[in-house]
């Protein structure tokens, strides 16, 4: 599917954001943001199909090892960082307030 | 992608089942990502669950791009299409759902638009929570919600610290209101300054009353009403700083409140200053006040009493004749000024919930029975291919489309009802708030429809899904029987069913009941034939004395001498009609220690021929008459009733005994007759002492002129205002009522609550009947074979007959006991709204329960007739 171009709404942006700073998998994102959880998946299925980020399963010993489930962790992909840095010049203020909780990574 | 089934985290469940919103090629990986971060999660399971709803708009969000097809095109409009198909093969059953819903839609709705207008923002006051009503406590009289005396007030205001304020208000004034020829009589809100500001209300437009104009010596002021401003001003902004008539006295228009909002305890035109209650500001004896304060933040209502009770202890020493035995009572102004409504109002809310319970538990029944004839088709389905899932959602589009089309009627009969509510509602309920449709009754509605889809849809989807996937085909073909775990679920309904209509059959039976004894009380006065105006004499204008006797006179003696009219009278408040007034007695003779409260007498003041004129039996010595001297300083006569009489001469023969009204310093009274009671403040109060003086001797300012007439009562009324006309242009003519008005408005509320909870007893019971009926009847069809073998083993249609009704009045009889603990309750919320009748009334409880039986039994007498008839040789053939 070809990428679909995406809307580059505020909580698009801030998912992204937490994205780029470390943050991997649905709940980690909700509990950096505050979003809600019927907000987070659909924007992380959108930026999925626009391939903006890119999404693989956790290995599965790695999981067996904590007796628990695999998770399905995200990733922002390169045109993602390009989405990353129009979403920080288009609402300046989410670069200047880094998330809560989340030690900004190199991207 | 799979997971191991081992665990199940907190909202795993919900995934599971919106797993079949998400498209084939998507659901694994969706379904295995949800529930590990469920699993993972170090949330309480209470959020888990939180964050397992948002997996609904990211199912929906999957399903709509990355369906077979648009999401819209498969799940709705295929399944939708094919759920109105399958409801529409079957219009009877449809229309008869779809009706019984909208009803119980409908009646709720229009009861929820009273409950969310009145009860739940009736009151638009800031932060309503804070604001509470603070009364005298006068155990002499036996009230805890005594009006203040304006001095009382005052001290209250100054001493205490728990309020941010506290401001005083007398709800009840009357004054005549003259514009360019036209004379109107206006309700009237005497108010201090702070009145409004301790509401948390702001004027619409204007201002609001400052400090110092609640002085006697201020320039008058006044607030209109967002009504009055819209009768009188049309809503012209240029009314504010224009001058306004009272009772002849100009009062400037300082600002006008908004639409919504609502005088505490009486529906009022205008808002003044206290100083238009003139010399009563001056009394201290006169309780006439009530008292709202907003407590500072983080003081409580008990700290607030405490402060109170010390500064009434204060008030008790310093003012030993007036405020003896006075203490301070307190309660939240929202229980104060709904608490007389809340509770009716509560009790239909609960009536029609339970209506729409056994609304849902008709349709579930029916629904159910339906899947069951269904299995075959289920069957079919499922050997085709089709999921589980996709059964019972198929099965749940069915109730939602039901519930979704009873819906919609349903805001259409609450369209309906609230019109037809909204003129019926008693002036108590209607002065809070109105009976109309908004969002939030739409919102409600919505959120019933819901709650129907889940109620009358999941058993039917999951049953129907479960069914068929353990069905096999022929044995589907050949239509066995239900279960037994199906039979009882259906049973179960019906069960209650039934005992929630006997709970509403015998909580109407006793309204029903005192209603009776209410309408049958004896108002100690006649009932027809009588009618009553209001007329008032500005004080400016007519001074009291011989100008005011001249005016009355000549009107009584005019009136009396219309056609059609036989006689003529005045009184100052007509019984059942006028708030109270009541005046402290001392009797001649009696001693009165210091600081004793007085024993008190309801007055009023009549002239000639009032007793007469009401049919108010004179038990001994004489009524008033024209030839009592209007002199002062001649004898002042009074009349009494017979329980007056009696408490306070311990006699009923009193006629030359003396008393004084109000205290020891006002003249004495020599009593010249003694008449029946009345019920003077409403029917289900006993009579309480009562003291008439001559209007001869003291005439009031306003009154009710009554006249008793056997001619057309249209020409009377118009005759009377001729008449006033004549004598002054500037007098209006106003609160015209038959006794029959007045006898319907003292038990207006009571007929309100009795019709509504009757109705829906009936919609309950014809309902808890059809489901019987429906159970019954479809039990019968099912077991024809088990019937015509039993048949054709020897056993009679009356054995068979007999089988039957007793399986219908089993149900019955294990309903009778539920429905008495759920009795036990309403007759806790019922306690207060019943009149004459105990809540445990037999007779009233007999005939519910025996109307109850009656509708079972013609229930099951239809299809046990059916059963009785069945021929063996067809029955075991099929």
């Amino acid at each position: 599917m070809a990428p679909a171009p995406t809307r580059i709404t505020y909580p698009t942006a801030v998912v992204l954001v937490a994205l780029s700073q470390g943050c991997r998998y649905g709940f980690e994102i909700m509990d950096a943001t505050g979003l809600a959880s019927g907000t987070v998946y659909p924007i992380l299925r959108r930026l999925e199909d626009a391939r903006l980020l890119s999404a693989r399963w956790e290995n599965v010993t790695d999981a067996r090892d904590e007796q628990r489930p695999p998770r399905r962790y995200y990733q922002i992909t390169g045109a993602g960082r390009q989405a990353v840095r129009d979403a920080m010049a288009r609402f300046p203020g989410l670069a200047a307030a880094p998330i809560p909780g989340i030690s900004p990574s190199p991207t | 992608m799979t997971i191991s089934r081992g665990t199940r985290p907190p909202g795993a469940m919900l995934v599971r089942l919106l797993a079949w919103l998400v498209p084939r090629s998507h659901r694994d990986d969706w379904r295995a990502e949800w529930i590990a971060e469920l699993a993972h999660s170090d949330l309480p399971a209470w959020r888990r669950r939180v964050r397992a709803l948002g997996s609904l708009a990211d199912a929906l969000w999957l399903a709509r791009h990355h369906g077979n097809r648009a999401w819209s095109s498969t799940l709705l409009a295929h399944d939708v299409r094919y759920a109105a198909r399958t409801l529409l093969r079957r219009p009877a059953f449809t229309t008869i759902v779809v009706a019984t819903l909208a009803l119980c839609i409908g009646a709720s709705s229009a009861i929820f638009s009273i409950v969310e207008s009145v009860l739940l923002h009736g009151l638009a006051y800031r932060d309503l929570g804070e604001l509470v009503a603070v009364w005298s406590d006068n155990p002499k009289e036996q009230s805890d919600h005594y009006p203040a005396s304006v001095g009382d007030y005052y001290d209250w205001r100054q001493r205490s610290h728990s309020f941010q304020d506290l401001a005083g208000f007398f709800p009840i004034w009357n004054a005549t209101y003259t514009a360019s020829g036209v004379a109107e009589r206006l309700a009237v809100g005497a108010v201090s300054a702070n009145f409004l500001r301790t509401l948390g209300v702001h004027p619409q437009i204007g201002r609001d009353i400052i400090e110092g104009e609640d002085r006697p010596a201020a320039t008058p002021v006044a607030i209109l009403s967002h009504a009055f401003w819209t009768r009188t001003f049309q809503q012209d902004t240029a009314a504010i700083g224009r001058a306004v008539l009272l009772d002849g006295q100009p009062y400037v228009v300082i600002g006008v409140v908004g639409s919504d909002f609502t005088f505490p305890q009486n529906k009022v035109d205008v808002i003044v200053p206290l100083p238009i209650l003139g010399g009563y500001l001056e009394r201290r004896g006169v309780h006439m006040l009530s008292v709202i304060g907003r407590l500072r933040p983080g003081i409580s209502i008990e700290s607030a009493r405490r402060e109170m009770a010390m500064i009434a202890a204060q008030l008790r020493q310093e003012h030993p004749k007036e405020d003896a035995g006075l203490g301070v009572t307190m309660r939240p102004l929202a229980n104060d000024l709904l608490g007389e409504v809340r509770r009716p109002i509560l009790v239909l809310f609960a009536a029609v919930c339970a209506v729409l319970l056994v609304g849902c538990a008709n349709v579930a029944n029916l629904m159910l029975s339906r899947a069951s004839g269904r299995r075959h088709e289920l069957a079919v389905r499922m050997a085709m291919g089709a999921p589980p899932g996709a059964i019972a959602r198929q099965l749940f589009i069915e109730s939602a489309l039901i519930a979704a089309s009873a819906g919609a009627l349903g805001i259409a009969i609450a369209f309906g009802a609230t019109r037809a509510l909204s003129s019926e509602l008693p002036e108590a309920i209607a002065r809070v708030g109105s009976a109309r449709i908004d969002g939030r009754v739409l919102a409600f509605t919505l959120g019933v429809c819901v709650v129907v889809a889940l109620l009358c849809g999941i058993a039917p989807a999951l049953r129907g899904a479960r069914g068929a996937t353990r069905d096999v085909l022929p044995d589907a073909a050949r239509g066995t029987s239900r279960g037994r775990a199906a039979r009882r679920f259906h049973d179960v309904l019906v069960v209650g069913e039934l005992a929630l209509a006997l709970v509403l059959a015998i909580s109407a039976g006793l309204l029903i009941n005192s209603f009776a004894h209410l309408t049958a009380t004896d108002p100690g006065f006649r009932t027809d034939h009588l009618l009553r105006m209001k007329i008032a004499l500005p004080d400016v204008a007519y001074r009291r004395g011989r100008q005011t006797d001249q005016f009355f006179e000549t009107l009584l003696h005019e009136a009396s001498s219309l056609p059609g009219a036989r006689s003529a009278a005045l009184v100052s408040r007509f019984p059942l009609h006028d708030g109270p007034l009541t005046s402290a007695i001392l009797v001649e003779g009696a001693a009165y220690a210091e600081g004793d409260q007085l024993p008190s007498a309801q007055y009023r003041v009549a002239s000639a021929g009032y007793f007469r004129t009401m049919g108010i039996p004179v038990l001994s010595g004489r009524e008033f008459l024209p030839t009592d001297k209007p002199d002062s300083a001649a004898q002042l006569v009074a009349v009494v009733n017979r329980t007056a009489a009696v408490r306070f001469f311990g006699t009923p023969n009193v006629v030359g005994k003396r008393l004084r009204l109000g205290g020891a310093a006002q003249p004495l009274v020599t009593v010249v007759g003694v008449v029946g009671d009345i019920h003077d403040l409403s029917l289900r109060e006993a009579p309480n002492p009562q003291v008439y003086l001559s209007s001869r001797q003291g005439l009031p300012s306003a009154g009710s002129i009554v006249i008793r007439y056997d001619g057309a009562r249209a020409s009377i009324v118009e005759g009377v205002r001729r008449i006033v006309h004549s004598l002054d242009k500037s007098l209006p003519v106003y609160d015209v009522q038959s006794i029959e008005d007045v006898m319907a408005a003292a038990s207006v509320g009571e007929r309100f609550t009795t019709a509504l909870l009757s109705s829906f007893a009936i919609l309950a019971l014809v309902l808890a009947a059809l489901g019987t009926y429906g159970v019954i009847a479809y039990g019968v069809a099912e077991r024809t074979r088990e019937i015509g073998v039993r048949m054709a083993l020897g056993a009679r249609s009356g054995d068979v007959l007999a089988m039957v009704l007793r399986e219908g009045m089993r149900l019955f009889a294990i309903a009778l006991p539920i429905a008495f603990v759920g009795v036990w309750w309403s007759n806790r919320a019922l306690a207060g709204l019943l009149f004459g009748v105990m809540p445990s009334d037999p007779a009233t409880i007999g005939a519910a329960v025996g109307t109850l039986a009656a509708a079972t039994a013609m229930a099951c007498f239809v299809p046990a007739l059916r059963a009785s008839r069945v021929d063996p040789t067809i029955a075991i053939k099929a």
